[in-house]
Order: C-alpha cells, then structure tokens, then sequence
C-alpha cells in the first residue's frame, strides 16, 4: 500500500458534499421552475378568455352597433382591446386596454395606457383619413388632449411607405399626393404630428370584416400559443443549469475536500503529538497541513464541478453519482500509479475495489444521514463522516479475517509440517542404522588384520541384512565344499 | 486487504518449496546416475570377474544370481542404443506435447532427464513404464524396453506408463506446474473467498510439495547409502579377488582353512553385492 487509507477517503467526502449541494440546488431550480410553468399556464388561459370574449361578442352581431356594412368598425375596436389585453395578460402583465368607463357615443372608443382611442376603419385610407379629420374636427378637446386615432394595419402601413418613399403601392401620384394633402390637412387642423396623432390598431380592414374576424382571431390565438411556448422555454432556460451553478458546486467541492484533508492532517499531525492550539506546530507542519488541503481542495473542486454536470444530466440520485465520481477519480488516481509502475496489477485491482467499496459505504451514509438529519447538506456531511468511519472498520474486520486466516494457515502449516519432519527423521534414522550396521560389518569383513573366521561371519550378517536367501548363505567350510564340489 | 496478501505469501511459500523440490529432485537424479555407474562397475568388473574365477575353480559353472547377468544385458543393450534413443527422445518429447496428456509430462521429464539420466533413474527406482522391475525385464527388445522406460512407450499406449511417470514426475515436474496454474488463476482472481481459497490451496499443495521433498530426501539418503556399500563392496571383493589369485593355489582342492574362509566370505559378499545391485529405492 503506497498510500495511506486516510487520503483516499477525502474525495468521497467531497463529492458527497458536493453532490448533495448540486441535487438540492437542481431541486430548487426545478421547483422553481415547475412554479413558474405554473404561473405561465394560468396567464395562457387569462389570454385566452380575452380573445373568447372578443369571439362572444362577435359571435352575436345584434349587439353590434351599426348597419351590417359598419358593424366591422365595433369589431375593430373589440379586436383591437381584447388582442392587447390577452398579449398583456400572457406576459403577466395588468392590461393596459380597455372599454371601461366609455361610453358607446363618447368621442372614445376605448382606452389604452390610459389614453383615449378613437377607432377608424373604413374601406381605403383615404376614407379612413376623412373619418379621422371629420372627428378631429368636430371634437377639438379629443385632440388637444392626448387623444389617439386607430386605424387598419394595412392602410397605417400605406401611411409609413408614404412617408419613406413619397408614394404608395397601387396608388397613383395623384391619389398619393390627395393622401399627404390630407395628412397636413390633419395635422394643421390639431397641431399634432400625423405620426403621433396615427397609430394602428390591430387588424387590417380586411380582418375585422364579420366573415373574417373568426379566422383573425384563430390566428391571434396562434400567436398566443406559439408565444407562450416561446416564454416557458425562456423559463426552462432561466432555471436550466448554469454557469454560476457549476462554479458554486466546484467551491463547495473544494471547501468539502479541503476542510477534509485540513481535519485529517490536523489529526494525524495530533495523533503524532503536536498540538496546534499549544503552538506546537513548526512551519513545516503548517505547510504540510496546507499542502494537504490544496490537493484536498483541488480533487474536491474537479469532483464537484462534475458532479454539477452529472447531477443535471442524468437522473441519478446524488449519493450514487458522489460516488460514481469519486469512484471514479480515484481509480483513474490508481491507474496513473500503475502506470507509472508505483504499483502493480495486483494491488491496482484490490486498491481499486477498496476505492468502490469505500465510495459506495460513504454514499450510502450520506442517503442515511441525508434522512435522519433534514437539515440540508449538514445531513449529507455527518453521514459521510459516519461512512468514511464504517469503511474504516469494515477494512479493519477484514484485515483481522485476514490475520485470522493467517494464523489458521500458519497452524495447519506448522502441524503438517512437524508431522512430515517426525516421519522424515525417523526413517533416516532407520537408514542410517541399516547402512551404519552393513558399513560396520564391511569394515570387519574386509580388513586383513582380523581372523578369517570372523570376517566369514561378518559376510554371513551382512548378506543376511541385505537379502541374500538363505541356501545361498555359506555359513562354513563345509558349506563351500558343497558348493564347489557338486 | 481482500485476503490478497495471504495468497501472495502462501503463494511465494509454495514456490520457495517447488524450488527446493526441483533442486533435491537434481541431486537425486545425479546420485542415481552415480549409483548406476557403480552398479554397471560391480555388474560388469566385480560380480563377472570373481564369478569367473570361482567356475574355474570349481571346473564347472556355479549357480549365481541370473537376475544380475540379466542386468548386465539390458544396460549392454540400452548402452547400444543410447545414441539413437537421444535422437528419438526428442520426438517422443514432441509428440508429448502435441497431446498433452500425463504422458506428455513424462515425455517432457525425459527430455530434461536425458537417456541417460533416465535409465539411470528407472534403475534406481526399479520400474519401468510396465512397472516391472528393469532386473526382471528380459527379451523385450532394447529398443522399445528403453522407450518404455523414457515415458515413450507410454504415450504410444495412451498413457499406459503410470509407473514410470510416477518416478519422473516426481523429479520433474507436477507441481511446478500445478503452481503454472494457481499464478494464472491468481491474477485473474482478486476477491476475498477467491484468494482465501487460492491461499489454502496453496498451503496445501505447500505441505504436499514439502512431502515430496523429504521423500526425495530420504530417497537421497538410500541412494547415497546404496553407492556407498556398493563401491565398498566392489573394492573390497576385487582386493579379496586380488588376494586369492596370488595367495591361492589354482586348485580348490589344495584350499587351507583360512583360504576357504576367505573365499566363502568373498561368495557370500558377492551374492550381497548382486542384492545391492537389483536394491530398489522406495519413493
């Protein structure tokens, strides 16, 4: 083991802390989110009753003022408020249009911004102008007040090319030249700028007509769709992961991680008997504390910024992606170390495993502590101390499984191997007499200086010793006369 | 952690022991060539030689042990054809391994035993790939008796050679392998039972390894033993030899007392030194 356990377990830490940071966070952004859909829906549907409204009143032309060729001047000012208020209503905003407090013959036709609106829609701007100047006339206080004219889109717009181009499409000079002459006839009559004085309403002349206003209003209807799906996506984008996000989640990381390795080096420096508080510390001792929470810090702030990332894009709950991560980066820690030869296959694949193991111990405390203390993050960190302090013990129980088979195998070694040297001995010593007893008795029977009876009885011992079959014996001279005679 | 240090120790534990095996393995293989030199020198110089003087002696052939005269042929014949039998242990060691059978590992103890080696081992410890005692062969044919005991014989009849196998497996090689094995498995295998397992076989197989070892220890002891007296004896009955052509008359008949002691003792230890030429070594 090249590395104390003590280092491996910050990481864990860190990334739980930092995963347990960036879940809450994703919560709260989604809750926040789903608040404001929320809202957004509730405003679709005011909009939505506004344009009904419109469809109402259209709906039931006996209401309408005028003959059936006038009626789309009533329709044009319906159209007109009920669109603002509905665009309003959409954005959240109070509406700014309305028909309360004017009455049917006043000189306004409705208000908007709080400014009196005077409706003009009649087939042709030129006839539309002569409206506007007849009114501009007859009531003077409209004008020197604040007061607006609407008229349709189409012929406001004929206006603008007027002004830009000095002519009109498919109009001749003359009639184009009519057009400005009743233009500055306007403005003599009011003293306001025609551009002022002029604003368009919200449908062409075409639109308002009774056969068309239905599909006018589908359209505005559409529109209103298309832009409240525009504004939920802006509030999914606003409450989406962010850049400020992923920087909070690596600092969070990184205090995680580098408090971590501040407490451990701390502790160790203690364990070692210097006491900080008594001033026991030397510079060194700061600076190996300091050092200790750098690297605590770094590893801290790479696993928190991806566990922001990974908690945003996956659906992983925080204490397994805390550990996948810091999983992760330890065994890509333990690969760089094999690499480089600082450590073998062997102790890469059990280094590997314990790395998981402990990962996987301090996720799961941190779920546990993350229930039994509901104080956001505190939870999560008391649990992961409480991890990292199990899978402490669980290594020492195996390393005492460890010891034990140790001493087991050892036991039974020893027993086996005592037995084996027993028997081992004492056959040699049975060889060892065999040939000391032949050795001693060759010594007799071949030496000169002893008497030959004595080394005939010698070879009789000795083959007897060895085997040789009785009837081959020659135990004396009479027995070798036998032999050689017959 | 993981148990992975105990299979690390009980696995360099067996090695160590593997390695003491193969090396008191060596030393039994050249002391049992040793003792096969001795043997060949006692068959051939001491037991033919007094044997001769005795039937001229006695004018008529005496009945010695036929067994050594036996032996004296076989190991004349397999002198023959060692040349030729290197050339086809060689191929017998590459059809070994092409089947890979336990023949095959007695093919391959061949080729590290060399002919000569191997002959010398057969003889020591007395089976050949038949389990007949080599002094006991007779008439089979050199060629193929001396294939039979190099483990060849043996894979040609489907690895009928147990006994012979037995012997040069025992200097050669099961456990080396056995342990080829274990480390294979060892670094593919890395959980906790796993290596708790591997460290208990290889204990095991440790205390099986450390059997063998003072088997061929003790076999060690007997061959050494058996050199001994054989190379004692052969001295001592060519001096006795010596004595009795130049001390003795040419006639039994003119024999005195002590003479005829001396050549009674020197047939008795004749017939001795036959025993200790067919001795087997237990292993």
């Amino acid at each position: 083991m090249n590395q104390p356990d003590t280092n491996r377990t910050g990481p864990h830490v860190a990334a739980q802390v930092a995963a347990t940071w960036a879940s809450l966070d994703a919560a709260d952004r989604a809750n926040r989110l789903a608040e404001a859909l929320r809202t957004q829906d509730r405003s679709f549907l005011d909009a939505w009753r506004e344009i009904q409204h419109v469809r109402d009143f259209v709906g039931s032309p006996e209401n309408i003022l005028g003959s059936p060729d006038t009626k789309h001047g009533e329709i044009a000012e319906q159209v007109h408020v009920g669109v603002r208020r509905a665009i309003d209503v959409l954005y959240g905003r109070t509406p700014s249009a309305t028909f309360d407090g004017v009455g049917r013959l006043d000189p306004v036709d409705y208000r908007e911004a709080g400014v009196g609106i005077q409706s003009k829609y009649y087939n042709g701007l030129r006839n539309t102008l002569d409206g506007v100047s007849e009114h501009a006339t007859k009531y003077r206080d409209f004008t020197s007040g604040d007061g607006l004219y609407h008229i349709p889109r189409d012929q406001y717009q004929q206006i603008e090319q007027l002004s830009q181009t000095g002519q009109i499409d498919g109009l001749s000079e003359k009639s184009a030249n009519a057009i400005r002459n009743k233009l500055n006839e306007i403005q003599q009559a009011t003293g306001r700028s025609p551009d002022e004085l002029i604003r368009p309403g919200e449908g062409t002349y075409a639109e308002v007509q009774q056969g068309r206003v239905h599909d006018t209003l589908d359209d505005r209807e559409n529109r209103l769709v298309q832009k409240n799906d525009e504004l939920k996506q802006e509030a999914k984008t606003e409450h989406g992961p962010s850049l400020s996000g992923f920087g909070s989640a690596a600092a969070i990381g990184a205090g995680a991680g580098g408090g971590v390795r501040f407490g451990q080096a701390i502790w160790v420096k203690y364990r070692d008997g210097k006491n900080p508080f008594k001033g026991e510390f030397s510079t060194q001792d700061w600076k190996d504390v300091g050092v200790a929470t750098a690297k605590g810090a770094g590893s801290g702030a790479v696993a928190g910024s991806a566990l922001y990332v990974l908690t945003n894009s996956t659906d992983l709950a925080a204490p397994f992606a805390g550990a996948f991560v810091s999983g992760l980066m330890g065994v890509g820690d333990l690969l760089l170390q094999h690499h480089s030869g600082k450590i073998d296959a062997d102790q890469f694949v059990e280094l590997s495993h314990i790395i998981a193991a402990d990962a996987a111990i301090v996720g799961l405390f941190a779920m546990a502590g993350q229930a039994l203390i509901p104080i956001p993050m505190l939870g999560a960190f008391v649990g992961c101390l409480t991890g990292k302090f199990v899978a402490s013990a669980i290594k020492d129980g195996l390393g005492a499984a460890e010891s034990e088979l140790i001493a087991r195998l050892a036991a039974y070694e020893k027993s086996a191997l005592e037995q084996l040297d027993k028997e081992f001995r004492a056959f040699i010593k049975k060889l060892d007499a065999y040939f000391g007893n032949l050795e001693h008795l060759a010594k007799i029977a071949f030496d000169n200086t002893v008497n030959t009876a004595l080394r005939l009885e010698a070879s009789i011992q000795f083959a007897e010793i060895v085997g040789v079959p009785d009837r081959h014996i020659l135990r004396n001279t009479d027995d070798l006369d036998v032999f050689m005679m017959e | 952690m993981f148990n992975s240090s105990v299979r690390r120790e009980a696995i360099e534990k067996l090695e160590k022991s593997v390695k003491r095996h193969e090396s008191i393995g060596k030393a039994v293989e050249y002391a049992s060539e040793r003792l096969f030199k001795q043997r060949q020198c006692a068959a051939g110089e001491v037991i033919e030689r007094v044997e001769d003087y005795v039937n001229r002696l006695a004018n008529s052939p005496k009945e010695f042990d036929k067994s050594v005269a036996q032996y004296r042929i076989e190991v004349n014949r397999f002198d023959k054809t060692v040349q030729r039998l290197e050339v086809e242990a060689i191929e017998a060691t590459s059809i070994a391994s092409a089947t890979g059978t336990s023949g095959a590992i007695a093919g391959a103890g061949v080729a590290t035993l060399g002919p000569t080696a191997a002959m010398a081992v057969a003889t020591t410890f007395g089976t050949a790939s038949t389990g007949t005692a080599i002094a006991a062969l007779s008439g089979a044919a050199a060629k193929s008796a001396a294939l039979a005991w190099l483990g060849g014989g043996a894979i040609a009849a489907g690895g009928g050679g147990v006994a012979a196998g037995k012997v040069l497996l025992a200097l050669t090689g099961p456990v080396g392998w056995a342990i080829g094995g274990l480390a294979v498995a060892g670094s593919a295998a890395y959980l906790n039972t796993r290596n708790k397992n591997i460290a208990e076989e290889a204990t095991q197989e440790r205390v099986k390894v450390e059997a063998e070892v003072r088997s061929l220890k003790t076999a060690n002891r007997e061959i050494e033993g058996l050199g001994q007296r054989t190379e004692e004896h052969s001295k001592g009955c060519l001096a006795e030899l010596d004595w009795l052509t130049n001390h003795a008359p040419k006639n039994y008949r003119q024999f005195n007392l002590e003479q005829k002691e001396r050549l009674a003792a020197l047939i008795n230890h004749i017939r001795s030194l036959s025993q200790l030429l067919k001795a087997e070594v237990a292993l």
